[in-house]
């Protein structure tokens, strides 16, 4: 990082009244882009998936995280753990598709096999023909290299360096902050669960999400009856931020039936709902009936994948009979989000104005946005 | 048994491997096994009991415990020491 990438990092990390946004090269650079994955991703718990991606005992996902090939597990005992997707023998990429494991993980290549652990279970002709130990190779010490994960609100988060606080102290202040939530969840199924696709890095749509600011002329629909002044700040400095409301309707079916509550929130949630980047890169909303998840999976530099899945509070709302109702309440979240599109891709282009110095924030109302911008700008500060 | 035997076993398991029919893979070289272990061939029946372990172990059946107790008592494998991670299914061959 050379002196003029250390002073614009030091004008995003002034107080917001005289801050500007991240440089453009933040949004524009490859090498920063590559420097971004380590910094920002890889030392901190960046969201890789759900845990309803691997639903049943032996179910088995490739992914990649940033271009690191990784597959996540869902263990004969239940435990969802990430691998790196590669064997220790000569490399080779374990499991190439989604799929349901009936047993041990065989690589495709010479057939070493691990457990549901990561344990290397057999290493088949190693010593030569039907001769499957040799001293050489010691099955103890060559496991899948098992990625630090944890899951929450069935988002399964990794930290890939290892070297991060456990989650539950990264993210104890929005656990603590929702704690009323803290029970258990449950995926709407097929229809509660879409993806966007978004020509924009990955940080213009966290920007969007935190702020209200944009609602009244983006989502004017909301705005009937959610209106700008109904809206609060959250910011957690160097952890989350976002917005609440105070005035949260739940979806109704044309029979006025409504989805399950959760069981014992305080009166704040009988109308009010809360909307959070857990930074790096998950976007959460929690209200009385439900809440959804956005992963942002950076797929390019100015690229980004959206996707949402959403959750009820009990399982009755799994029902066949609330079809209807689930389909339309991801549709109108989907609607609301697609809304946002236009924006994230057109903050993309204006990046690339030379002349654009990270613009100016409201003091008033982009405190949440500023936040996520200085917890990025000190990622880089702190690897300097 | 016989060449013969050998054969035709040999065409199944080309059969089998074109389709991943795991299950079926594991006993057809188990059988494969049986016939070099009655010739006296020890080493050839290892091998064939090494494949026949690999694809129950991949495809969760049972008899893996048992293959794998024939290469241990040859040794060709590591005894176990412990209860692997996935469970075992019980499943009869296919086809």
């Amino acid at each position: 990082m050379n002196h003029f990438q250390q002073f614009s990092l030091d004008q995003v990390t002034q107080p917001v009244e005289q801050a500007r946004g991240l440089p453009n090269e933040h949004y524009t650079d490859p090498g920063l882009h590559e420097a971004e994955k380590q910094h920002v991703f890889f030392d901190n718990w960046m969201a890789l998936c759900f845990g309803k991606d691997v639903p049943e005992p032996g179910d088995a996902m490739p992914i990649e995280a940033l271009g690191q090939p990784l597959f996540v597990l869902r263990g004969r005992d239940g435990v969802i753990r990430v691998f790196q997707n590669v064997c220790r023998h000569r490399g080779m990429i374990l499991v190439d598709r989604k799929k349901r494991l009936s047993g041990v993980v065989r690589c495709p290549y010479h057939s070493w096999c691990y457990d549901h652990s990561g344990t290397l279970h057999t290493t088949p002709h190693v010593g030569g023909p039907g001769y499957n130990t040799h001293d050489a190779i010691d099955r103890a010490s060559l496991g899948l290299i098992e990625i630090r994960s944890h899951v929450w609100q069935d988002i399964v988060f990794i930290n890939m360096s290892g070297a991060a606080p456990s989650f539950s102290d990264y993210a104890s202040s929005l656990i603590e902050r929702w704690s009323e939530f803290e029970q258990p969840i449950w995926f709407g199924g097929e229809e509660s669960a879409f993806e966007l696709d978004a020509a924009t890095n990955w940080k213009l749509a966290v920007e969007n999400y935190c702020e209200s600011y944009h609602l009244p002329w983006v989502h004017p629909g909301l705005n009937s009856y959610s209106r700008l002044e109904d809206h609060y700040n959250i910011i957690e400095p160097g952890r989350f931020s976002g917005q609440g409301t105070l005035v949260y309707r739940p979806i109704l079916s044309e029979k006025g039936e409504k989805f399950d509550d959760f069981d014992g929130l305080g009166e704040k949630w009988t109308t009010g709902a809360e909307y959070a980047a857990l930074y790096p890169n998950v976007l959460l909303g929690v209200h009385r009936d439900q809440t959804f998840a956005i992963i942002l999976v950076p797929t390019a530099m100015e690229r980004t994948l959206e996707r949402v899945a959403i959750y009820y509070a009990s399982p009755g709302m799994q029902d066949g009979s609330m079809a209807d109702m689930r389909r339309r309440n991801a549709e109108l979240w989907k609607g609301v989000f697609e809304e946002d599109i236009f924006v994230v891709e057109g903050m993309q282009k204006g990046r690339h104005a030379m002349k654009f110095d990270g613009g100016r924030f409201s003091p008033v109302m982009d405190g949440p946005t500023h936040a996520f911008h200085h917890w990025v700008a000190s990622q880089f500060k702190r690897a300097l | 048994m016989s060449a013969n035997a050998i054969e035709r076993i040999d065409a199944d398991l080309l059969a089998a491997h074109e389709r991943s029919d795991g299950p079926a893979l594991a006993w057809l070289y188990e059988a494969a096994a049986a016939v070099k272990e009655e010739q006296g061939d020890v080493d050839a029946a290892c091998f064939f009991l090494t494949q026949a372990y690999v694809f129950a172990l991949e495809a969760g059946l049972d008899q893996s415990a048992a293959l794998r107790g024939r290469l241990v008592a040859n040794g060709r494998e590591e005894a176990p020491t412990g209860p692997i991670a996935e469970a075992r299914i019980a499943r009869p061959p296919e086809g």
